[in-house]
């Protein structure tokens, strides 16, 4: 149960061009904005893995829930493998504040888990709340300003692989997150009391850490 | 709006120093860029007049005349193009570069790629320090100075910035994997033996810095048990601190 941070097989793999790049330079702010993503989603993914684990440690006693459980978090484990391998392979520079991330997300689930179900699943509500929202605007992003590189060989302007591939990634992850949003509303986690004020804070929480995730 | 300007400017001579986002599909700007006219100065003195006038004004003057510009043009140009107005540190800036640059074109060979395929991750740092190192050779009377010049208070930012560039360069091409604080800590260690090794080097007697070699062999020795003691210790508490996790709760189950 604990030994999950290996490489796992079913990895979408990154492409390497065969014949040397295809696409004219990113420019500086291009470049910068994608190393922002990658250090705050690796971060992010990070985050949403310890949760998921300190919530299992603290609720894998319920029979009901245990499988819910695993099943989430299996699936940001491949998450965070994905984005672990674009941060090497990328040369991003990963967040300075890892081990406070690391104790933060373990923490706010083990602590969430062993308030009740509910609350642990107010937990799940609330995060993934702000991460879908954050994926979008990622995509938007990527969508919108990304498609002025020229091509090498003909003139005309497209997305490289490389764009392709982080825009697909995105995308399948958002999917996957948002429905962990319905499953934690599957499983009562409106029931959680205080709910207001459990969601609000952990939302605040959350963008607090992907704006410092995104810069330091 | 004069503070903007100069913000302004202040990120984009960053932007150029600090590598960042590494691309396969796109082209990747190279570390040093023969293309513009500062370079093209820099690299006639580096080649031509520094293994005889050393890291000095004078080289990159005669350099100048030397492509067909004024001689005191240089002067000029690089009080508008450079942020640090001072010959001599473009000069040196201008080595650091280059070097990086060579070391980025080797590791890309055949011979590096087919020779160190399945060698450790140690192995292949310690070469590329000593790589590194052994690129200093040709200047090596003149480092002294140029050290001193390096750590000047207006110089030392950049001169820091370049150290980071450089380990972080050796240990992406050592095949580094780490994503979180191992990350840092790797550089930092690396940039460490670099400056010490670079030291050390200056007062070495021996003809193929055979010294060196050896300093550097040690110094990557220690960081290496230090790397180990930390995950081992980790990796003790992380044990324990699940462990008494589930006694407690097999405890309360109990009832």
């Amino acid at each position: 149960m604990w030994v999950h941070c290996g490489v796992r097989p079913n990895l979408i793999r990154e492409t390497r061009p065969e014949q040397g790049p295809s696409h004219a330079p990113l420019s500086p702010a291009q470049q910068a904005y994608l190393e922002r993503v990658i250090r705050v989603d690796q971060a992010g993914e990070l985050g949403a893995d310890l949760i998921y684990a300190g919530q299992y440690l603290a609720l894998s006693h319920n029979k009901k829930l245990k499988p819910v459980l695993k099943h989430m978090w299996e699936q940001e484990v491949h998450h965070r493998s994905t984005f672990n391998n674009l941060q090497v392979e990328h040369r991003v520079r990963p967040s300075i504040f890892t081990p406070f991330w690391k104790v933060g997300a373990f923490g706010m689930g083990f602590a969430t888990g062993f308030m009740n179900k509910e609350a642990a699943m107010a937990c799940t509500e609330a995060v993934e709340t702000v991460i879908g929202k954050h994926y979008n605007t990622q995509l938007r992003v990527l969508t919108n300003n990304f498609a002025d590189v020229k091509e090498l060989a003909v003139e005309k302007c497209s997305d490289s692989k490389e764009i392709e591939h982080l825009k697909e990634t995105i995308r399948v992850f958002r999917d996957q997150e948002l429905e962990h949003l319905d499953t934690a509303i599957q499983h009562d986690s409106k029931n959680a009391r205080p709910y207001w004020l459990l969601t609000e804070t952990i939302k605040g929480v959350c963008k607090t850490a992907v704006y410092l995730a995104e810069r330091i | 709006m004069t503070l903007r300007l100069f913000g302004k400017q202040a990120s984009r001579s960053l932007a150029g120093s600090i590598r960042s986002y590494h691309s396969f599909y796109h082209v990747n700007p190279p570390i040093l860029d023969l293309s513009t006219v500062e370079n093209q100065v820099l690299d006639k003195a580096y080649e031509e007049y520094v293994p005889e006038l050393g890291f000095t004004k004078e080289a990159v003057e005669n350099a100048s005349y030397a492509i067909g510009l004024n001689d005191n043009s240089a002067n000029a140009l690089f009080n508008f193009t450079s942020s640090s107005k001072d010959l001599e540190m473009e000069l040196i800036l201008f080595h650091l570069k280059k070097c990086r640059q060579d070391l980025e074109d080797f590791r890309k060979t055949e011979t590096f790629q087919n020779e160190f395929k399945d060698k450790s991750e140690t192995d292949k740092l310690r070469y590329l320090i000593n790589k590194r190192l052994a690129m200093n050779q040709p200047v090596l009377k003149f480092l002294p100075k140029a050290l001193g010049h390096m750590i000047l208070p207006t110089n030392i930012a950049k001169s820091l910035a370049e150290l980071h560039n450089l380990s972080d360069d050796i240990t992406y091409y050592a095949g580094d994997k780490s994503t979180d604080f191992t990350w840092y800590s790797k550089r930092f260690s690396i940039s460490g033996l670099f400056v010490q090794s670079e030291l050390f080097m200056l007062t070495d007697t021996t003809k193929d810095l055979s010294d060196t070699a050896k300093f550097v062999d040690s110094r990557l020795q220690e960081i290496d048990t230090a790397g180990y003691v930390y995950n081992s210790v980790e990796e003790w508490l992380f044990f324990n601190a699940v462990s008494t996790v589930n006694i407690v709760k097999s405890q309360l189950a109990r009832g």
